[in-house]
């Protein structure tokens, strides 16, 4: 098998017997075998997945497909909890935990038939990195292994554009599943607080983290969120609401949409790259001839956004780790290890300022959102740079597009508008009201089929 | 950019916060510091249009509702 299928390509051939999950699964490890010597996305390669695949195989001869997920070769970022299988948040600190339960989204994946193929690269406890110091060593980015993935669903964004896998779990606390689907040139959603269970995946900071998909297509991503969705009464922040077929409506077009691009955002809170920017004009031009209506839309600074999201994510993530760090911060690498010290050092007061500044920052988007479907901006500044470059305390120096939408909890989908000077992707983020998942994918659907990006794969050198 | 604390106030919360960091190690969260100090003060600039009472009475996000499950 030599050409990569997206998921639903795979479902419909499995579907009409023309594709064997035996093989699409051997297919997956071959190129795990020849890719992840360097490019790192997995920490582990599940022994058992053959068998899983085998055995899915002679259940769907007897008794058809589940549903398009039935025999498709994920992976699992590695704070998603695995009976039996360690999960170790990428750290020496959890080096040797085994986990009894699956997580919620880990359980509900697996009944929809996905053959899992092992876990995959983080950044340290979804946060820090990329690091060196840690017992495996960061993801590499498939379209120039030079160069940074994003993270910290790091080895999820670098195994999907690879072909590794044909989708997989990634989490969300300030951008982690969109930053690294725009540098690898993939796509990728946080989907609204409280749509997907956070119940056994490892925390960074509980009113921020959203779990969801990575995917080489949009669709995949409506595919795969269809089967981690849905109320869990294990974790607090559910939402107990229906939820819809986000493919049912996925071919509609934008056709009647109410677009905003948030210009101040990538022009002049951060400047994006121009390669980056004509993603962008590129996308609102498509849609305003497919029939949307645009117009920029202004919210609150950028900077307010990340000073907000930033100091949430900072004492909420210290919380979590405050008895390790205490005992030995040595198990720690460097950067996470900085991180928490800064999280250990704000006050309560600072922190419920920044809860305070959070209700306020959601209403103000509210109201300038209100006669709007949906938002569009940028996703990441622009091309990947060098794993080498990449600066430490980046997330203090820069303002980043992502947290925004973590700090209101509303739905965000990055997708490929291209490529830069240097080869490397670019990237859109769509923003819809929460809860409107359907428009996401509905409006990131009709822009992915009318541009040629997912013609094109990364060709890593062996490794 | 807001005002900055001396190295004598960051000693005090670098001892209250108890964290065993070596020297370098120490010193190079204080330098990043000086950013986490910019975002606090965002975070306290109130509102547009809100007076200092209301400012001081906004609720935060985690405000919760008493039927929620815990």
């Amino acid at each position: 098998m030599s050409a990569i299928p997206t998921i639903a390509e795979a479902a419909r051939r499995i579907a009409a017997r023309d594709l064997s999950p035996l093989e699409l699964t051997r297919a997956c490890l071959g190129r795990i075998r020849r890719l992840d010597g360097r490019l790192h996305a997995f920490l582990r390669v599940e022994e058992g997945a053959l068998a899983a695949a085998r055995a899915v195989e002679a259940r769907i001869a007897k008794e058809g497909p589940r549903g398009p997920l039935d025999g498709i070769p994920i992976a699992h970022k590695d704070i998603y909890e695995t009976a039996g299988i360690p999960t170790t948040g990428h750290s020496r600190v959890l080096r040797h935990h085994v986990p009894r339960w699956d997580a919620t989204t880990v359980r509900r994946l697996a009944e929809a038939g996905t053959v899992m193929l092992g876990k995959l690269a983080t950044h340290e406890f979804a946060f820090g990195g990329p690091s060196f110091d840690l017992p495996w060593p960061p993801a590499r980015n498939p379209w120039n292994p030079e160069h940074f993935t994003a993270g910290s669903s790091s080895g999820t964004g670098a195994a999907v554009a690879a072909g590794m896998i044909l989708g997989g779990t990634g989490s969300d606390t300030g951008g982690s599943i969109r930053g690294p689907a725009a540098l690898c040139g993939i796509a990728g959603i946080k989907p609204t607080y409280g749509l997907c269970s956070r119940a056994g995946v490892l925390p960074l900071a509980q009113t921020l983290d959203h779990a969801g998909p990575l995917a080489w297509t949009v669709e995949d991503c409506a595919i795969l969120l269809q089967a981690m969705a849905g109320h869990d009464p294990e974790d607090p922040a559910s939402a107990d609401r229906p939820v819809p077929d986000f493919r049912a409506g996925i071919g509609q077009g934008v056709k009647g949409l109410r677009i905003g691009v948030i210009r101040h955002f990538h022009e002049t809170d951060h400047p994006a790259s121009p390669a980056t920017l004509k993603g962008i004009e590129d996308a609102a031009a498509f849609f305003r001839a497919e029939g949307a209506a645009l117009r920029d839309v202004a919210l609150p600074p950028l900077a307010d956004f990340n000073a907000c999201g930033w100091v949430i994510l900072m004492a909420e993530a210290f919380a979590v780790h405050e008895t390790w760090m205490r005992r030995d911060p040595g198990l720690y690498g460097e950067s996470m290890r900085g991180r928490m010290a800064l999280g250990a050092l704000l006050t309560a007061a600072d922190y419920m300022q920044a809860q305070k500044k959070r209700r306020e920052l959601i209403a103000r988007t509210v109201a300038a959102a209100q006669d709007l479907d949906l938002l569009l901006t940028a996703a990441q500044p622009g091309e990947a740079p060098r794993l080498d470059a990449v600066p430490k305390w980046g997330f203090l120096e820069k303002p980043n597009f992502t947290i925004p939408f973590n700090v209101t909890g509303w739905p965000g989908l990055t997708l490929c508008t291209g490529f830069g000077e240097g080869g490397l992707p670019v990237a859109m983020q769509l923003v819809a009201k929460p809860f409107r998942e359907d428009l996401l994918f509905r409006a990131g659907h009709a822009y992915e089929r009318a541009r040629p990006w997912r013609d094109r794969r990364p060709m890593p050198a062996e490794g | 950019m807001a005002e900055q604390i001396t190295d004598a106030e960051f000693e005090v919360l670098f001892r209250r916060a108890g964290l065993a960091l070596a020297p370098a190690q120490r010193a190079e969260v204080r330098a990043a510091w000086r950013a986490v100090q910019d975002m606090l003060a965002r975070n306290r600039a109130p509102a547009p249009d809100t007076d200092e009472v209301a400012a001081a009475s906004a609720e935060p996000a985690v405000t919760f509702a008493a039927e929620s499950r815990p």
